[in-house]
């Protein structure tokens, strides 16, 4: 079972987008009382990177900022594994779903997710602010904890390219189809994010909506494409 | 099989090459870099393939993909779940494939109703870490069948490269290393959790700026830029140290593993590698180079080599295998499996 010990969110620049997720991520370690030496796994779960980076994963340039572990290999030395799980706005939820993996069948103990997208260039349509979102996660503490989580396809109705626009001589974000649009609902017990929002802010919309609950939880994302992740929570 | 007696195993694997041959000595001549380098003397890569007209890297994942579901005796609707690990996500025309997956291109192209989906990125060792992913969903029971897979549609960076001056941008230079291919890996359950195994999955992020992919500028596709030597010598030095640990968590016999294939960057690189591993352990049974044929395929070089194994019959069943990755970021991730039965007739 895995629990989210603590999280922090906000406003991210394109420029220094590495630098602010750091920096909330930090922020929910020390919310957490661990310190960043601490984090086994950091995943990395953003679709849109600046400048439409493809390579190293972005976890890798988090972990580098916040220096977790940053030295050579020896026979016994201890380190941190990064990478990023990309999956829509549902993103966020299979970096949970993983983590609980690696909670249970690794010697992880606490893990980083971090959760961002920003827009890729000036020049590309962006209908969002950048928004960040780091979560620690762990195994042995109470809070929000994980139980499960469903996933259902489905249609490619719409997504979305990088495309060269060749007056502005740049990439730019290319939306095709109509994507799918679920308005944020909630019950006493379920929480069902507004499809319209990043990943990053369906999550932190959902966490918002816990906080003073208690029993069990469900939320759901449907992303643009109207593939849908519904996970299963207890408090 | 319940609970804790579930493991997984490799049911199949396959590399995939487009068939046009694109030769070093042509887009990399002699004069046409710095210092007089001779690149496909410096590297020992003769050539590597591209894609076609309307190729891409789901076509690319598509193709290794048929070829392991066949060979696995499965069809696309028996697949419970799709990782896609390509570093490439471009279309025909250069394009990125942002939202949602590029797994779920995949799942749609090969008609896998049933199948869940979604992508891991690690740069080169996107391969084993989603080999490694997918591992823990069948462990965990959530999948019995898991396609793991990747397209790289990377030579745009070797014409992206080609329009600068080396001179100016020396850590241009590598992109010329690369080529395109697939590669795929199908995975089942197993009563024996010594089918697929994997050691310790690091990153070493200090070395986290030595290779990043962008956006080209002025130009549409991306671009790579490699800090070559440097980079080398930080994964050089993590060779022994990564071995050595692999070795112990697995018990494992350096001198009896049957294959082991690390990541196909340059035969040059892949010799000094293997240099330094028989001073430090002897002299393995079998190392593979694919790469002075195919370039640095990035995620599917493992799967390429293994492929040009079976093409020269080096394999049997029973025999084990291990893959080194390196990616950029600096990720160093080994995978060790069993070649399952009916390899033969593959």
């Amino acid at each position: 079972m895995v629990i989210i010990t603590a999280w922090a969110d906000g406003k991210i620049t394109a420029k220094n987008n590495i630098r602010d997720c750091a920096k909330l991520a930090s922020e929910a370690c020390k919310e957490a009382n661990i310190s960043l030496q601490e984090i086994d796994v950091v995943i990395y779960s953003g679709v849109y990177r600046p400048n439409f980076r493809s390579e190293p994963s972005c976890a890798s340039h988090i972990q580098s900022k916040l220096d977790i572990r940053c030295h050579d290999l020896e026979l016994s030395s201890e380190h941190c594994f990064s990478f990023d799980i990309i999956d829509g706005s549902r993103g966020v939820h299979r970096s949970i779903q993983t983590v609980s993996h690696l909670i249970e069948q690794l010697e992880v103990k606490n893990a980083l997710i971090v959760c961002a997208d920003v827009k890729p260039s000036k020049q590309s349509k962006w209908p969002y602010q950048n928004h960040a979102l780091a979560m620690v996660l762990s195994g042995n503490d109470a809070g929000l904890k994980f139980v499960s989580s469903e996933y259902k396809g489905g249609k490619l109705s719409a997504y979305t390219k990088s495309s060269f626009d060749t007056k502005k001589k740049v990439s730019v974000i290319t939306y095709f189809g109509d994507s799918s649009n679920v308005e944020e609902t909630k019950a006493e017990r379920e929480f069902t994010s507004d499809s319209s929002s990043l990943g990053s802010v369906q999550m932190r919309d959902f966490l918002l909506w816990s906080k003073n609950k208690k029993g069990n939880l469900k939320h759901t994302i449907v992303d643009r494409a109207g593939s849908i992740s519904v996970t299963n929570w207890k408090v | 099989m319940v609970g804790d007696s579930l493991y997984s195993q490799v049911l199949s694997f396959a590399g995939f090459l487009p068939k046009e041959v694109v030769y070093t000595k042509d887009i990399a001549p002699l004069g046409s870099l710095p210092r007089k380098i001779d690149f496909e003397r410096l590297t020992g890569i003769k050539s590597h393939r591209e894609v076609g007209d309307g190729q891409d890297s789901v076509e690319l994942a598509y193709e290794a993909s048929i070829k392991a579901l066949k060979r696995g005796n499965l069809e696309p609707e028996d697949i419970d779940l799709v990782i896609r690990c390509s570093v490439s996500k471009l279309d025909s025309e250069r394009n990125q494939i942002l939202e949602p997956s590029f797994a779920s291109f995949l799942v749609e192209r090969l008609g896998a109703i049933n199948a869940d989906h979604f992508d891991v990125s690690n740069a080169c060792s996107g391969m084993i870490t989603a080999l490694k992913v997918a591992d823990m969903y069948i462990k965990t029971g959530m999948a019995k069948h898991v396609l793991v897979t990747s397209g790289e549609y990377i030579s745009p960076v070797i014409y992206e490269a080609q329009k600068v001056s080396f001179w100016l941008n020396p850590n241009a230079v590598p992109s010329l290393s690369v080529g395109d291919g697939g590669g795929a890996y199908l995975l089942g359950v197993s009563s024996d959790p010594k089918m697929l195994r994997f050691g310790e999955p690091q990153t070493l992020a200090q070395y986290d700026s030595y290779c990043v992919a962008d956006a080209a500028i002025g130009a549409p596709g991306p671009r790579m830029r490699t800090r070559g030597k440097a980079l080398h010598k930080a994964a050089i030095k993590q060779l022994i140290p990564s071995f050595q640990r692999v070795l112990k968590l697995l018990e494992l016999d350096w001198l009896e593993i049957d294959h082991i294939i690390t990541h196909q960057t340059s035969v040059k690189v892949i010799e000094r590698g293997n240099d330094i591993a028989v001073d430090a352990f002897g002299q393995c049974k079998c190392y593979h180079i694919c790469v002075d044929e195919t370039g640095n395929t990035a995620s599917t070089t493992h799967a390429v080599a293994l492929e040009k194994g079976l093409e020269e019959n080096h394999f049997n069943a029973g025999e084990d295998v291990l893959l080194h990755s390196y990616g950029s970021g600096l990720s160093i991730f080994i995978a060790h499996f069993i070649i399952p039965q009916g390899v033969e007739s593959w």
